[in-house]
């Protein structure tokens, strides 16, 4: 991880401090560069996905290449208004409590993150710099000087001491890394995290990647909420908020970045990704949050917007209860893996738009995924073999539970008929999710009483450590396929505590042969994240996780 | 008649309490985790678990029901589960948006499907009144978020004569607004075209037989005058309880309509509280189409007593 | 009065009935709406019986593994999200949708004619209970009613007997609760319109029982609204059903339903999509019309 190679940031930086340029050489400055693919994209390209395929570093984000350009056209002059399109917030605007993208975006506008996003990579936030010890076990972040609370107040290391101590308090301990006590304030501008166990990927669970690790002020107390109590160091002031319409967003006149372009965002709530698609049509909103590609095509095939594309590790787990039922031999599981035909799946899914999965969770995008385990492709003749070896020579009949939401109904109607031919006779459940979460997929956490069968939804993330802490590990929070593997465990502290790229590769090996051989969940896809806006507005950047950033955008 | 009206209010209290009653118990009964439900299936269980504690989950159901009561009497109506802000506040404004989209269907759905249905009457049995027929029921079956979207695609995206979504900017004109509303209130008078237009003919042609409107008719009325005079008083009786019944439909039963044009009003209100099982909104919100059915009902059958002189001998018993 | 001519008198009752039928469906048959609703509704219980047999390709697997595409030579009505055949799906879905939709119309129908009597005819006490009832169910929004009853399916052991565990028939339940309210208010205001007419006034006179004063005298002149009812009903049981598909409360998959199709393809509408709609909505109309039609024919000729 390059915690030291902020160059490209700070010179971002520095464009905003001093950069003051004409609006022509802005857009000298975006065509010259290698990669607008975000324009290659819009312009119907096939591979044409914004991919920021980390080139040679070892970064593990999903950002659009919308970054770069977006680096030459930091002006702060012109002003106006940018129109978003935005899902719903699911819940309450409580920085550590929430948990769906269109909270994110919210959050993300007010709050600054100690790492941020970058070029690729995370940057600089409120941390300026942050340094490891030899095993990863302790981390040094130097935070900025200079920065205030949008009320008044001076940040400092006792607001990062006081956010974590309510991470570990209420959150999950940034993935279970810290506990109480571990993060301290040697001196104002300097923070301390000492982890109990190594963690190289330590930045990424402090960056905008974590949406739950928001920098907030030390009095805001557990529970409160961005509306409730707006003060964060962010770019954007909270204005006013309405969680069924929308929220305005004005300039932080004191923002440690310098001044904004834009005046503010008017983000626009929607209920449907397909409303969004006609608003922008009809010119009622200037940017999408995301949308799909099934739905999207006009919006691909209109000259003057912006999609920006990104790969993304978001996926599906189709899940086998591994201790209980039919799928506890793995030869049946293996079978039921064998039967997807997953390129015509991400043909009919996402026109082509995603990375083929190989039933584990290291995502292609990941620098440190390794290619070694070969890929799973269709044998049914192999399929309807191991269900006879494992006891089942007419076929296994089952339940296929799925939670309604986005293309999961398509999904499990095209294994229901791919998996007939390998011989499952599977019946559909597909229900909403008030009532699949609690009743299909965990009733109890740790994760108990899952169905034998079922598809439930994983977003993006930044690292897989989640996934593998959370879905794979014994006794994992949300682990319903109820899987327990020595090995497994073994290999993910081993690839945790790998600092170096060549040795969290191989550790990535281990849990991929595993994760594949095993097969406790079919992971047949990871897809693209989409979203855009108008050519009216450059400078736009986004993240996988719904989070829309405008301090670099200008009007023109 | 004014003893009437507040015997019949009196009841509409115990009806909404019925109701609210009903809807507890239904969401009591759900075996859902409403905690984990709002906070989402990746919320760590500390988070879970301080929830639970925050909003009372806890308690036992007579406790529960006991504070719903007691908000819904004190009309303080606490904070919203899922959101964490005051219900009121996210009730009226959600309220105001469909009072004015309603209003404005009902503005154009009521005189069109009353007069089709009076017309198919008077030319019962002709190509007018089939059509008329015809075309009420092929538009009442189709749902009215197919109807939506095919209007928002032709007249907004396409023609772009209308807005495509109803997401009305702040400080938009009456008439300005009517260009965000036209569409979505457009697309709920087409589904109930059908049906109110098919109560007001079968109930035309019914007082167009009976016998009074025969003898009207001996004595010299012409089709019209007989039709104003005597048909069009008894045939809007069944016609106006349907529609009076439709209202509370066309304020929270209306999701596909507010979801395809994106527009905040209470049937969105409603969904999400369901979702959520967000039951200090959803007492409310329920509440609320409660008491616009009793009232619009109660409204329908004073109109109807007016209309009836010996319902109206009844009413004053 | 001898028996043998009783007897003749008899006879002669059931062959003028006799003749009465044949004479009403010789009418009926020179109808040209009863011809054509015939005609259109026999087509789709045509499809519903013979099903998969007579579908031009499998409706339950994709013949185009690109997904969706527009109307063309080999999927005449275009393809679905994921490819399936939408002509072969529209001809299979006759079935779920006849096995739901009348059932569904004619069980609200039916309890909310019962309710609306008994509440119109006794008034009173009866009324005024049975009045707030209604009104409250009324209220209650769609979504909450079919996520409860369908949660509830899959633990309560009575409901899975009044189901036998079909979701179809649990669908039915739902559409009915919700119709009935409606229906029981149309129907009282009909009979509270009647109830004090001369008739019915003389039928109580004559000690006629409550029972044979609804049933004979009373529901016979009330049987217009209740016919517009049933038919409009119908038409709006495919479209309640298309609803609770829409908030992920219909009928399972990956069943042909029109309904579940249109609520299926409705984002794909306002991408420009249209035939992944506009074919199953086109099916629901020509039904609801087809049926119509019938019900118009048989109530004309009855009327005469």
């Amino acid at each position: 991880m390059n915690h030291d190679e902020n160059e490209s940031v700070d010179r971002l930086v520095a464009h905003h401090m001093n950069g003051r340029f004409t609006r022509r050489q802005i857009v000298a400055g975006a065509l010259a560069l290698p990669a607008v693919s975000a324009l290659l994209a819009a312009c119907g390209d096939d591979d044409g996905d914004a991919v920021s395929t980390p080139s040679g570093e070892d970064t593990a984000s999903a950002v659009s290449q919308d970054t770069a350009s977006a680096v030459e056209s930091s002006v702060a002059e012109g002003g106006g208004i940018i129109r978003v399109a935005s899902q719903k917030p699911a819940g309450p605007l409580d920085p550590i409590a929430m948990a769906d993208l269109g909270s994110y975006g919210m959050i993300a506008q007010c709050f600054d993150y100690l790492c941020t996003l970058g070029d690729a990579d995370i940057a600089p936030g409120l941390a300026i710099k942050w340094t490891p010890n030899a095993d990863s076990t302790e981390w040094t972040f130097q935070l900025r000087d200079g920065v205030k609370w949008q009320n008044g107040g001076d940040f400092t290391s006792a607001d990062v001491v006081a956010t974590m101590e309510r991470i570990v308090a209420v959150g999950d301990g940034l993935g279970g890394s810290i506990v109480t006590g571990n993060v301290t304030a040697p001196d104002p501008l300097t923070v301390l995290f000492t982890l109990a166990t190594p963690n190289a990927s330590l930045p990424y669970l402090v960056s905008v990647y974590n949406p739950q690790s928001a920098i907030t002020p030390v009095g805001f107390a557990a529970g409160t909420t961005l509306d409730a109590q707006p003060d964060g160091t962010g770019a954007w002031k909270l204005d006013s908020y309405d969680p069924t319409t929308g929220a305005k967003f004005v300039r932080n006149e004191t923002w440690w970045g310098g001044k904004t372009s834009l005046d503010g965002a008017d983000w626009q709530f929607f209920a449907d990704v397909s409303s969004m698609v006609t608003a922008m049509q009809g010119g009622s909103v200037d940017a999408i949050v995301q949308f799909s590609i099934v739905g999207g095509d006009a919006l691909f095939a209109d000259p003057n917007f912006n999609v920006i594309s990104m790969r993304a590790a978001t996926h599906r787990e189709i899940w086998m209860n591994c201790s209980e039922g039919q799928f506890t031999d793995k030869r049946v599981r293996q079978a039921l893996a064998l039967c997807l035909d997953r390129d015509q799946i991400i043909q009919t899914l996402f026109q082509g738009k995603a990375d083929v999965g190989n039933d584990h969770v290291i995502a292609p995008l990941y620098p440190f995924f390794s290619d070694a385990v070969p890929q799973r492709t269709r044998d049914t003749e192999k399929s309807k073999a191991l269900l006879a070896e494992a006891g089942f020579p007419d076929g296994l009949t089952a339940v296929l539970n799925a939670v309604d939401l986005q293309e999961i109904p398509q999904l499990a109607e095209l294994v229901q008929i791919q998996a007939a031919e390998g011989g499952f006779n599977l019946t559909l459940n597909v229900e909403s999710g008030d009532t699949f979460y609690g009743t299909q997929w965990c009733q109890t956490y740790p994760c108990a009483g899952s169905a034998e069968l079922g598809i439930v939804d994983y977003g993006h993330r930044a690292t897989p450590d989640v996934y593998l802490l959370k879905a794979f590990r014994t006794g994992g929070d949300w682990n319903s396929s109820q899987y327990s593997s020595a090995d497994l465990d073994a290999a993910i502290v081993e690839y945790q505590a790998s600092a170096e790229l060549g040795a969290r590769t191989a550790a990535c090996e281990k849990i991929e042969t595993i994760m594949n051989d095993e097969v406790p969940a079919v992971i047949p896809y990871f897809y693209n994240y989409i979203g855009g806006h108008s050519k009216t507005f450059t400078g736009v950047r986004l993240s996988a996780l719904g989070q829309m950033f405008f301090d670099l955008a200008v009007k023109g | 008649m004014p003893r009437y009206i507040l015997k019949r209010l009196a009841l509409s209290l115990v009806t909404l309490w019925l109701l609210v009653t009903i809807v507890f118990v239904m969401v009591t009964l759900l075996p859902s985790d409403i905690a984990r439900n709002i906070l989402g299936n990746t919320a760590p269980e500390a988070s879970v678990i301080a929830f639970r504690e925050e909003f009372g989950l806890t308690d036992p159901w007579l406790v529960r029901y006991g504070r719903l009561m007691k908000s819904l009497v004190t009309f303080d109506f606490g904070t919203s589960w899922s959101t964490k802000r005051p219900v009121g506040g996210m009730i009226w404004g959600p309220l105001y948006r469909s009072s004015k989209l309603a209003g404005l269907a009902l503005l154009i759905t009521t005189p069109i499907s009353i007069g089709a249905g009076l017309i198919a009457a008077r030319f019962r049995d002709t190509k007018l009144d089939r059509g008329i027929v015809l075309v009420g029921l092929a538009t009442a079956s189709i749902p009215d978020f197919v109807t939506g979207a095919l209007l928002a695609v032709i007249f907004g995206v396409k023609l772009k004569w209308f807005q495509s979504v109803a997401t009305i900017p702040e400080g938009t004109s009456a008439l300005g607004q009517l260009d965000y509303l036209f569409l979505p209130a457009l697309a709920m008078a087409i589904v109930y075209f059908g049906y109110i237009a098919r109560m007001m003919r079968s109930g035309t042609i019914r007082s167009l037989e009976s016998d009074y409107t025969r003898t009207a008719t001996m004595k010299g009325l012409t089709g019209s005058q007989v039709l104003r005079r005597h048909a069009l008083r008894n045939s809007l009786a069944p016609t106006l309880t349907v529609i009076s019944v439709q209202i509370g439909f066309l304020f929270g039963g209306i999701v596909g309509v507010e979801v395809v044009y994106n527009y905040p009003g209470l049937s969105q209100v409603i969904l999400n509280a369901v979702k959520d099982l967000d039951l200090p909104v959803l007492q409310i919100a329920v509440t609320i189409i409660g008491g616009i059915y009793m009232l619009t009902t109660l409204l329908a059958d004073i109109v109807i007593a007016w209309l009836n002189p010996r319902a109206r001998l009844e009413l004053g018993q | 009065m001898t028996a043998v001519e009783q007897g003749s008198v008899l006879d002669q009752a059931t062959i003028e009935r006799k003749q009465a039928r044949r004479e009403n469906w010789r009418l009926l048959r020179r109808k040209p709406g009863f011809i054509v609703g015939g005609v259109v509704v026999g087509f789709w219980v045509g499809c519903a019986i013979l099903y998969t047999r007579i579908t031009p390709k499998d409706p339950f697997t994709y013949t185009n593994p690109e997904g969706k595409v527009g109307p063309n030579g080999t999927n005449w009505f275009g393809t679905d999200k994921i490819g399936r055949d939408i002509f072969s799906r529209v001809l299979a879905g006759a079935r779920d949708v006849l096995l739901v939709a009348p059932p569904a119309a004619l069980l609200g129908v039916a309890v909310g004619s019962l309710f609306g009597m008994t509440m119109g005819y006794f008034r009173g006490k009866v009324d005024l209970v049975i009045s707030r009832l209604i009104e409250a169910v009324l209220s209650l929004p769609l979504i909450l009613v079919g996520l409860l009853v369908l949660t509830l399916s899959d633990t309560s052991e009575l409901l899975k007997a009044m189901t036998f565990g079909s979701r179809r028939i649990l669908v039915i339940y739902v559409v009915a609760l919700l119709f009935t309210p409606i229906v029981a208010r149309t129907v009282r205001a009909a009979v509270i319109a009647e109830r004090d007419l001369d008739y019915v006034t003389s039928a109580r006179l004559r000690g006629e029982s409550s029972t044979f004063i609804m049933t004979r005298e009373i529901f016979p002149n009330i049987t217009a609204p209740i016919i517009v009812e049933l038919t409009v009903r119908i038409g709006y049981a495919i479209f309640t059903v298309a609803t609770l598909s829409f908030l992920g409360v219909g009928l399972p998959r990956p069943s042909p339903d029109w309904g579940l199709a249109i609520s299926d393809g409705r984002d794909l509408l306002q991408a420009g999509d249209w035939w992944l709609v506009t074919f199953p909505a086109l099916a629901i109309a020509t039904l609801v019309i087809g049926v119509n039609l019938i019900a118009d024919s048989i109530q004309s000729v009855y009327d005469r």
